[in-house]
């Protein structure tokens, strides 16, 4: 993993986003290179604004939730560099399959360790960004 | 479906709270119902049910120093209590839908909210009481799936 990653952490909960973020800095991403979305329409306009290795997307959010924002995201082509990872306590396998189909690089289910989180950041899927 | 009962709510509870949230906590009587720290969330689809967590302020300061690893007593509850006690619920409902079948049914968990919270009905529900450290959390799940029924 490069040290200039460039994360953004999607997810409704503030605490949850504190957790992934301190996860993340315990994987060696530089603090100033995290950026945090509340909700879908948030993140895709994060996404606008700047360039992310990758997106920690949690699924059940308001205003726009993880499968409209990764359906939004995979319309784009100019996105496509960017790896979706999604976290979320949804295990569905249709759903799953469904985000697949859309360009999900891989899936965290909650709870995780947060050592866990650190090590799919540090993982090869991520690397590939690199 | 696999059928809930007391001791299988418990053990997904402990086991969302040891992962975590690095709390261990241990089956006790249900604590006091008129706490303000309470959330709920509700699922729907081919099983239905709510689940409502319940926790005493020192349990809620235990929940946020987990989350964003500080000592409880450091725990910023008004910024962070509410936000905790949604992330379980949310963690906890996940963890019921799982064992419902969730992974190969379309069962559509909602978003946890504090105010249904209070309309938490005790009959025909399960209900869980944790310790850890004195400090108290009860769930009390509520729908299809219960193994006994009331």
């Amino acid at each position: 993993m490069r040290v200039s990653t460039r994360i953004l952490i999607v997810d409704d909960s503030m605490i949850l986003r504190m957790a992934a973020k301190k996860a993340c800095v315990l994987a060696g991403v530089k603090p100033e290179n995290i950026a945090e979305a509340g909700d879908g329409k948030q993140a895709l306009a994060c996404l606008e604004k700047a360039q992310f290795d990758a997106v920690l997307l949690d699924l059940n959010m308001p205003v726009m939730d993880g499968e409209q924002f990764a359906l939004a995201w995979s319309l784009q082509p100019r996105w496509r560099e960017t790896r979706i990872f999604v976290v979320s306590t949804d295990s569905n396998k249709e759903r799953r399959d469904r985000l697949c189909t859309m360009g999900v690089a891989g899936f965290l289910s909650k709870p995780f360790e947060p050592e866990t989180l650190a090590r799919l950041i540090k993982s090869d899927a991520m690397e590939k960004v690199s | 479906m696999s059928n809930l009962d007391h001791n299988a709510l418990c053990r997904m509870v402990t086991a969302v709270l040891e992962r975590t949230m690095f709390i261990f906590a241990e089956p006790a009587q249900p604590g006091p119902a008129d706490s303000k720290w309470a959330s709920s969330i509700s699922f729907s689809g081919a099983y239905n049910g709510s689940v409502t967590v319940r926790a005493s302020e020192g349990f809620v300061r235990q929940l946020v120093g987990g989350f964003v690893s500080v000592e409880p007593q450091q725990a910023d509850l008004a910024k962070f209590g509410q936000d905790a006690m949604n992330e379980l619920a949310n963690l906890v409902g996940g963890q019921i839908v799982a064992a419902l079948g969730g992974e190969d049914r379309p069962i559509r968990l909602g978003l946890p909210d504090p105010a249904k919270a209070g309309q938490t009905k005790l009959d025909k529900a399960l209900v869980c009481g944790l310790d850890s450290m004195g400090d108290q959390l009860t769930i009390v799940y509520s729908g299809d799936g219960l193994a006994v029924a009331a």
